[in-house]
């Protein structure tokens, strides 16, 4: 039964995908950013369904089993009031600078800005090589969840192969517009499912006020599991949103700047909505399932559902969970498409494509993405997982760079330059002493490496800028209007 | 006399920023959205596991907190001006 719920939401998926298409310019804007047509709602669901992933749902819950209430100040209400803000003060004026100079990837923008081809290869290498962890994680998440969903019927592999061609069929068909209703469809799912199973468990528990009365005082205040340190630096973290491309690119398919006046409203209310039960969920998992060590606990919600509503609440779950996977799989496959077909190849060999060999040529992109990420799926092992962790803090340590593209008129190339490659060394230093250790920070005291990367990227930033030549008074005009 | 014109420019910049209602507002809210983020640090509630409207206390602080987060930023939104730009 369960089995047969996936596979409805996923034909599903694919007529949505499809009729889309109808919409469908056969340009390259309409194909990479949907022409700047999407509309307030779509764009929240979808600036909203990127951000979520399966770490929402299942991760989520696996954190709140052995931290307790803490998991929600940590990672969802942080969230709550940085992303927003990000969207206010970032994302409305990429989108202005995108639609009038018809920008569809950052590192168009940057290379721009700083007038250096040398810095936009730099970013569109570091962007690529820290996206693919995530985008494994999405590729074996799924697969893991429906091999634990059906018992083992269907293997891992098989899960992932699902998920990457459905995402595949609709990702080439009908390019962002089709990747943006989409999302909308699988933000919805999630959200909805996600309080349906809280509700239905909580019931078959007796009750949420019983359920939670058996569980340990401990895990209902923050003293015991988190640092204040780590709730204060978390606040980084979330900053990677403003330098994710998937999120850039969704920035630019926004109909007007007035857009973005719902996604930057509503966002935290979207947030509490999906981490309450997902959190409220793990802490409960210690009444139904206790003992379960480390990782382990990523599976309370898929054991939770086994013991209190198999067959048609499982098919939602993992419905629900692919939809939290696909809803990101697809814009960053799309990212990285859009990244080759712009930076590498409409750069360099502008005037050997057509537009519609443009569309072609990101089709192939996006296809490519998804087939090496399928097959290294297949031999990555599960401490993938912990590498993807560690792409959210490259990307939040790179975030000085768009500020000071956007407001320091006096930042340099070299500045930037700076600010990547102490990015790089520093994230290189943290992530090989410390991979292997969960929940690491910095001395141990509770400091997110985020903050550190951040914080040295700034200084490095400013004082190269301040010590190398001002750039032209000529790019100052284009971009701040002098 | 560039410099002088330059002072003058940015004389009268500051004045009207210092007189726009507007303006005083944007600031103000610059103030809230900071202190929104020192209290996202809700120490005081750190060791107390009781429960207010059937859910545990520190996790309600922050339910709430998000839904003034809303609140701010619908005022942001609203204090923003021009949002008609195409």
């Amino acid at each position: 039964m369960s089995l047969a719920v996936i596979f409805v939401y996923l034909a599903m998926v694919l007529v949505l995908g499809a009729l889309s298409h109808k919409l469908f310019r056969n340009t390259g804007e309409d194909y990479f950013v949907a022409s700047r047509t999407i509309n307030w709602f779509i764009l929240l669901m979808t600036l909203f369904g990127t951000n979520m992933t399966a770490f929402s749902i299942l991760g989520a819950s696996g954190e709140a089993y052995h931290r307790g209430i803490g998991v929600f100040a940590l990672m969802a209400s942080s969230s709550a009031i940085v992303v927003p803000c990000v969207f206010l003060f970032i994302g409305t004026r990429l989108w202005r600078l995108g639609k009038r100079f018809g920008y569809v990837t950052q590192v168009q923008y940057f290379r721009d800005r700083w007038e250096s081809d040398g810095l936009g290869l730099l970013l569109f290498v570091v962007f690529v090589l820290l996206l693919i962890p995530y985008l494994l994680i999405g590729v074996m998440g799924g697969g893991g969840t429906l091999a634990t969903l059906t018992d083992g019927q269907i293997p891992q592999w098989l899960g992932g192969l699902l998920i990457c061609a459905v995402v595949l069929c609709y990702v080439t068909y009908s390019g962002m517009r089709g990747t943006a209703w989409v999302n909308t469809f699988q933000t919805l799912v999630f959200m909805t499912l996600g309080g349906i199973t809280f509700f239905v468990i909580t019931d078959r528990m007796g009750g949420f006020s019983n359920a939670i009365s058996k569980v340990d005082t401990g895990l209902l205040m923050q003293a015991e599991h988190i640092k204040p340190l780590e709730l204060l630096t978390y606040l980084c973290v979330p900053l990677c949103v403003g330098m994710f491309p998937h999120i850039f690119s969704h920035f630019l398919t926004a109909r007007d700047v007035g857009t973005f006046r719902y996604a930057i409203i509503l966002y935290p209310l979207c947030i509490a909505v999906v981490w309450i039960p997902s959190v409220l969920m793990g802490i409960l998992g210690n009444v139904d399932v206790p003992g379960l060590q480390g990782a382990q606990a990523n599976n309370v919600l898929i054991q939770m559902i086994h013991i209190h509503a198999p067959g048609v609440l499982a098919g939602f779950l993992g419905a629900g969970v692919f939809a939290a996977i696909m809803s990101s799989l697809d814009s960053q496959s799309l990212a990285i498409g859009s990244m080759f077909t712009h930076d590498i190849v409409g750069h360099y060999r502008r005037e050997a494509f057509s537009e519609k060999q443009r569309v072609w040529v990101g089709r192939l992109f996006v296809s490519g993405v998804l087939c090496v990420t399928y097959l290294i799926s297949l031999i990555a092992t599960p401490s993938i997982f912990r590498l993807a962790v560690w792409s959210f803090t490259g990307f939040a340590g790179l975030f000085p760079i768009v500020v000071a593209a956007l407001f320091w008129q006096r930042s340099t190339k070299h500045g930037v330059f700076a600010a990547i490659i102490s990015v790089i060394l520093l994230w290189l230093y943290f992530f090989l002493q410390n991979w292997q250790t969960p929940g690491y920070s910095v001395g141990g005291i509770g400091i997110m490496p985020a903050a550190i990367l951040i914080a040295v990227s700034s200084v490095a930033l400013i004082i190269v800028s301040l010590f190398t030549k001002p750039p032209k008074l000529q790019t100052l005009e284009k971009f701040f209007n002098k | 006399m560039g410099i002088s014109s330059d002072l003058r420019k940015g004389t009268s910049k500051i004045q009207t920023r210092l007189t726009d209602p507007q303006g005083k507002i944007k600031k103000f809210l610059y103030c809230l959205l900071v202190l929104l983020f020192l209290l996202h640090n809700d120490f005081w509630l750190w060791q107390t596991p009781r429960f207010v409207l059937g859910l545990p206390v520190g996790l309600l602080y922050h339910i709430g907190f998000c839904v003034v987060a809303t609140l701010l930023m619908a005022a942001f939104v609203k204090a923003w001006g021009d949002w008609g730009e195409r």
